[in-house]
């Protein structure tokens, strides 16, 4: 699909055109979240955050440097990163805290707890949820998003050679922790 | 496996990784065509390949599977676009707009018509005058600065000599963020949305404006030269406000964030990064790792000070579970990271019990407040009566630690503490206001925020007010500034946003 005409008018001040692009790229960008949180809530509002800022910032883009999704992908990781982050740091106001007493618990699970609520059922998924961020970035970027090392490289703020280096050591991670899954994996896709 | 890339070493096999290289289709032509060549011939290395291959498969349907069937719900929408669309800042180019209203018209022609219309509608200069925010007619305390949020944007002021001046108004900004003036008080710095100001204060100052991520966090150095702040994006950066230059002391990679915590020569930056805390030399650009984090899917360690002349960082625990936040001590030189006994308070990248500047800072140690100097390890336990602080400055001389409690009557919430005598003395405000932070102004004087209480007496209201207060004079409490907006609420926001007090020593 060449969105260069749909960018431009939304560069003019197109809201319909705005809107156009946004129906193209929500559910790409969503499922790219999810793919780098493994949280359908945490997704969403990354997506919305990250269309939103895209959309109200396109006079930003420029399409001779990359592709509008190149773009929106660096953004998508940007605001990804920005959550994980928000989710480690305690979110309570002080005067809140102050306020109860000093005896207020934190409603948002720790790390410990949130690694353990995001283990799921799939051997992979589970795998993927012990990479490291970055580690797990490059095997969505690669795996799910088709990127290239140099539009792995663009969107994860590295070097070609980083994103390659991550990719490889987050696939030497994820076979070390299938290990004899894998095995049993690729019997059933035999059977198949 | 052996190799070492290109071709397999002694003609035997190739390693996995360029196997995996070459299963992902990263490789040139002509090493694409060797391996394959060689495939056709080696079953140990096909075996591999296809192992490789087979595993690459998975992750990609698997990935497929998963991320395929999933769809967001309803509230991922247009709407907040929509919303923000026709706003500022204008994403609309002006010919636009105006063809959208009068689209038969020469763009010229329109311009013609608009410049007349505005000579003839404006009002004179006196319309741009602040309409809510009211400032004492006298002043008699001490110099500051001082920037404060008004229903017209944020004024800055300069306290003085006797009077009080307004320097500027920037209506611009109505939502600023960490409003945080330089120490010598010639500049102050904010955010707003992706937008950091750097703001020089005096009438038709400088303005720059930087963009960075809403994560973005900054600190002036002690000499007031410059700016370091992290941007959100992973950057560490110096705004030097002589050449008015921007140099990346950390890029993207070192995903820098958080508070930048500056030496007290000004010489160093200590700032936090994914693996753990870093500084970096400003003549050299070096870049030096303090402390490696022990546990990094458990801790989120960040700078909060130098201590002991700069040869020891004080960390904190960003994570910890929302509440009170583990300290350590790190030396510069042997990198051991050692546990502080007892915790303190952050709020988001904030540690919000500071270290004065004899190294001393509030702990909590089994429910009770503690001075403890983080120099000598001595500790000291606060009298039991001590209402728990909420927002605490120490004088610049350590000696005293003034600070606004939490829980108190109107009027009654402002409290003195000197740490070598052991001493907490209250100080008296009229009533009708809580009071909510303070700022020491020279040793004498405090400046305390305060949010007065509406007429039912039930909530507060959504405007507050700066006082002054002499503490060897015996004149009472003087209002100084009133009707200084409050922002509508949002998560983390604190009282750094709706004002800021610099105390300009002469």
């Amino acid at each position: 699909m060449d969105d260069v005409p749909l960018i431009e008018r939304a560069q003019g001040g197109d809201e319909r055109a705005a809107r156009q692009l946004f129906d193209a790229y929500q559910l790409r960008t969503y499922r790219l979240a999810l793919g780098l949180l493994g949280d359908t809530s945490d997704a969403e509002e990354v997506a919305q955050d990250a269309l939103t800022y895209a959309l109200l910032n396109i006079q930003r883009y420029k399409c001779e440097l990359s592709s509008f999704s190149t773009w929106l992908h660096t953004i998508t990781v940007s605001r990804a990163r920005d959550k994980r982050r928000r989710k480690l740091l305690p979110s309570i106001s002080l005067a809140q805290w102050l306020g109860m007493g000093n005896q207020i618990r934190d409603h948002q699970p720790g790390p410990e707890a949130y690694t353990m609520q995001r283990e799921v059922e799939g051997g992979l998924n589970k795998a993927l949820s012990q990479l490291s961020p970055k580690l797990r970035e490059a095997i969505v970027l690669r795996f799910y998003a088709d990127c290239t090392y140099k539009e792995m490289g663009e969107i994860m703020g590295c070097s070609l050679n980083t994103a390659r280096s991550r990719l490889r050591l987050a696939i030497e991670k994820l076979r070390a922790q299938l290990g004899d899954e894998q095995v049993r994996w690729l019997a059933t896709e035999t059977i198949r | 496996m052996v190799g070492n890339g290109n071709h397999p070493l002694n003609d035997s096999h190739y390693d996995e990784f360029t196997l995996e290289e070459y299963v992902l289709g990263q490789l040139l032509p002509d090493e694409e065509q060797a391996i394959r060549q060689h495939l056709a011939v080696c079953f140990s290395c096909r075996t591999m390949a296809a192992e490789i291959e087979s595993f690459c498969r998975r992750v990609k349907n698997e990935l497929e599977r998963e991320l395929d069937k999933a769809e967001p719900s309803p509230k991922l929408s247009f709407d907040a676009i929509s919303g923000g669309w026709n706003k500022p800042p204008h994403r609309l180019s002006f010919s636009f707009r105006l063809q959208q209203f009068v689209p038969n018209i020469p763009f010229a022609v329109m311009i013609a018509l608009l410049v007349v219309a505005f000579m003839v509608i404006l009002p004179g200069a006196d319309a741009t005058t602040m309409r809510n925010l009211a400032v004492a007619r006298s002043y008699d305390g001490p110099p500051v600065m001082v920037a404060a949020v008004s229903e017209y944007g944020l004024v800055l002021l300069s306290l003085d000599n006797g009077r009080s001046q307004i320097v500027t108004q920037l209506d611009e900004i109505t939502m600023p963020r960490q409003l945080q003036f330089a120490p010598d008080g010639k500049w102050v710095a904010f955010q707003q949305g992706g937008t950091l100001h750097v703001v020089e204060v005096r009438s038709a100052g400088k303005h720059f404006r930087v963009a960075v991520e809403e994560a973005a966090n900054w600190t002036w150095s002690p000499d007031g030269q410059a700016l370091a702040y992290t941007d959100g994006n992973g950057q560490l950066v110096v705004f030097d406000v002589d050449s008015q230059t921007n140099r990346v002391l950390a890029p993207v990679q070192e995903d820098a964030w958080g508070i930048p915590v500056w030496s007290s020569d000004s010489h160093q930056i200590a700032f936090a990064a994914q693996q753990g805390i870093w500084r970096v030399i400003l003549a050299s650009g070096y870049r030096v790792e303090v402390a490696r984090n022990p546990r990094p899917n458990e801790l989120l360690l960040a700078p909060a000070a130098w201590l002991n002349n700069d040869s020891t960082l004080l960390v904190w625990n960003v994570t910890q579970d929302g509440q009170t936040s583990a300290l350590y001590q790190v030396e510069i030189n042997s990198h051991r990271l050692q546990r502080v006994e007892g915790d303190s308070v952050g709020q988001g990248t904030q540690l919000i019990w500071p270290i004065n500047a004899q190294d001393i800072t509030l702990v909590v140690r089994q429910n009770q407040l503690w001075t403890v100097n983080l120099g000598d390890d001595e500790a000291y336990a606060m009298p039991s009566e001590m209402p728990w602080p909420q927002a605490v400055q120490w004088s610049s001389n350590g000696a005293w630690m003034a600070y606004a409690a939490t829980g108190q009557a109107e009027g009654k919430g402002l409290f003195l503490f000197s740490p070598q005598e052991g001493t907490i003395h209250a100080i008296e405000l009229p009533e009708g206001a809580i009071e909510k932070s303070v700022y020491w102004a020279g040793v004498e004087h405090l400046f305390v925020l305060r949010q007065p209480t509406t007429a039912d007496n039930d909530s507060n209201s959504d405007i507050c007010e700066l006082w002054l207060v002499s503490l060897t004079t015996g004149e009472p409490p003087k209002r100084i500034l009133t009707n200084v907006s409050l922002p509508r609420p949002y998560t983390g926001w604190r009282w750094t946003d709706v004002l800021a007090v610099q105390y300009v020593s002469q």
